[in-house]
């Protein structure tokens, strides 16, 4: 095995190599007539025919072409499965809203970690999501940088999805989005600006999770772990969704502001039969490191959502908290400045 | 290159790895051929794309996995590799069995997700590097990391759980397949 990260000494691929149930070798070559039968059905077939069996792989040079070939058809909409499992992330901070508060040690460290970074003015996020319906699986790396009200959020490169051709910025009260090569800018007026700023920093900024250690009533230590060559305290809370009601749902969600904002003033209000129905258990994993900061949060588990399983595995690691982070605006000559191409011309709009 | 003498020599080059990696995934031999015919079709219809790629073979994996995709959704059955169907092209492979058993390992990998299955074989059987199987999977090199790593705790969950479907359901698989 030619892995290059040393995955030749795990014990476990070691023996699924042994288990290879067809040598390269042991099958018939190139050379052989059957072999070579197919070849020249092969050639003798127009090149310009579409290629109707309706799966294949853009050349792997172009990734911005390849990435917009959606020539995978997950069966089910991966962004079906992302918002379930975002739900599912929202539901099991909502479960434990009510939780009572514990002076358990364990506890006391995880909330005072959590209270650390969501007081923390600025730092770096990298957040993974994995959803899975049980046959196929879809994962998102996204990096969030965040300075006071400032705030970008990029997915890593080479997503599926397509998705790493977005991009957003926050800045100054200045919206900038990125779709491929170009940037657009919307500046609001001021009146509309600190609010709808504030709503997009709270809903993009994933420290806004961490609402669900406030009420964690269960944590356990499981011992010492290291997170990027950080040795860490690691501590472990499992959440039932069946404890989920649809009051300490909307509490939650009415505890932020940016969703009012949205609602434009409106409290949010779910009703219980407007909720799906969630089965199962989440597990959530905190690391802490010897300051007391979090590191990492975890949320895994394959939770039933309206009957049928899905697999949720998120992981959110912090960094450089408190750090200088710089969040700059694009270059201007790279931008298209949406509300002022609107004032250009005149207030018309051509359809 | 004449766009014929560029897929003679594809195929020359790399027809035994896809053979071999068909052989591992479908569920008869000519279900492998059939596979084999569909990558080197659309090679040959994207000729001008392929010609451009240093290293084609991840590249046709990645055609091949998109395939049996699509045919998994058209519930055609597959990826349960037999030991009768392979008789006539291959030798029989040697297992290595220490304390885990192969055929419960091969039948915890077949209950993984597809993407978990095809990660681990190809990091095993197709013995690819991270580098590659990122091509033939089209994600980042540290995605594969991951995903493997996930993949790997998967596999060792479902050794350990009691979870493996009963053997009686294995047999039945087994034979439904003959």
């Amino acid at each position: 095995m030619n892995n290059q990260n040393g995955e030749n000494e795990d014990v476990l691929l070691a023996k699924l190599l042994q288990a290879n149930p067809v040598s390269d070798v042991s099958v018939r070559s190139a050379h052989d007539s059957a072999a070579q039968a197919q070849l020249e059905e092969i050639l003798m077939s127009s090149r310009n025919e579409p290629i109707n069996i309706g799966a294949y792989p853009d050349n792997h040079h172009d990734l911005k072409d390849r990435q917009k070939v959606a020539y995978r058809q997950p069966s089910r909409s991966p962004w079906f499965m992302a918002a379930a499992a975002s739900l599912v992330l929202l539901l099991v901070t909502s479960a434990v809203l009510f939780w009572p508060n514990s002076t358990e040690p364990a506890l006391a460290a995880v909330q005072s970690a959590a209270a650390e970074v969501q007081g923390a003015e600025s730092g770096k996020v990298i957040t993974t999501l994995e959803v899975s319906d049980g046959e196929f699986s879809e994962a998102v790396e996204v990096e969030i940088l965040f300075n006071g009200q400032d705030i970008a959020v990029k997915p890593l490169p080479n997503q599926e999805l397509g998705l790493d051709e977005f991009e957003v910025r926050l800045i100054d009260g200045v919206s900038y989005l990125k779709e491929g090569e170009q940037w657009q800018s919307v500046e609001l007026p001021d009146f509309l600006a600190s609010e709808a700023s504030k709503a997009m920093t709270e809903m993009l900024n994933p420290t806004t999770v961490l609402d669900v250690v406030d009420v964690i009533s269960d944590v356990e230590t499981v011992g010492k772990q290291e997170i990027a060559g950080v040795e860490t305290d690691h501590y472990r809370s499992v959440v039932a969704l069946a404890d989920i009601d649809v009051d300490s749902l909307n509490f939650l969600l009415n505890q932020q502001s940016g969703l009012s904002t949205v609602l434009g003033g409106e409290s949010a209000s779910i009703k219980q039969s407007d909720l799906p129905a969630v089965d199962g258990e989440i597990t959530i994993d905190i690391n802490i490191d010897d300051d007391g900061l979090m590191r990492k949060i975890s949320f895994a588990g394959s939770p039933e959502f309206e009957g049928e399983s899905i697999n949720v595995d998120a992981e959110i690691v912090f960094s450089d908290l408190n750090n200088d982070i710089a969040i700059d605006a694009p270059e201007a000559s790279e931008t298209l400045d949406l509300l002022g191409s609107f004032e250009e011309s005149d207030n018309r709009v051509d359809i | 290159m004449d766009p014929q003498e560029e897929l003679r020599q594809l195929f020359a080059d790399n027809y035994q790895k896809i053979l071999s990696y068909a052989l591992r995934r479908c569920s008869s031999p000519d279900a492998a051929d059939d596979l084999v015919g569909d990558v080197f079709l659309t090679a040959w219809r994207r000729i001008d794309d392929v010609r451009a790629i240093e290293n084609p073979l991840p590249w046709l994996y990645g055609v091949a996995g998109n395939v049996l995709r699509n045919q998994r959704r058209s519930n055609v059955r597959q990826l349960n590799v037999k030991a009768k169907m392979r008789q006539n092209i291959v030798s029989e492979p040697s297992f290595v069995d220490d304390e885990l058993d192969t055929s419960e390992l091969m039948e915890a990998l077949s209950q993984l997700p597809f993407d978990d299955q095809e990660i681990l074989r190809l990091c095993t059987w197709e013995s690819l590097s991270h580098k590659e199987i990122a091509v033939v999977l089209e994600c980042s090199s540290n995605a594969v990391g991951l995903r493997i790593h996930r993949a790997k705790a998967k596999l060792r969950n479902l050794l350990k759980s009691d979870k493996l479907r009963p053997q009686i359901d294995i047999e039945e698989k087994k034979a439904g397949l003959s």
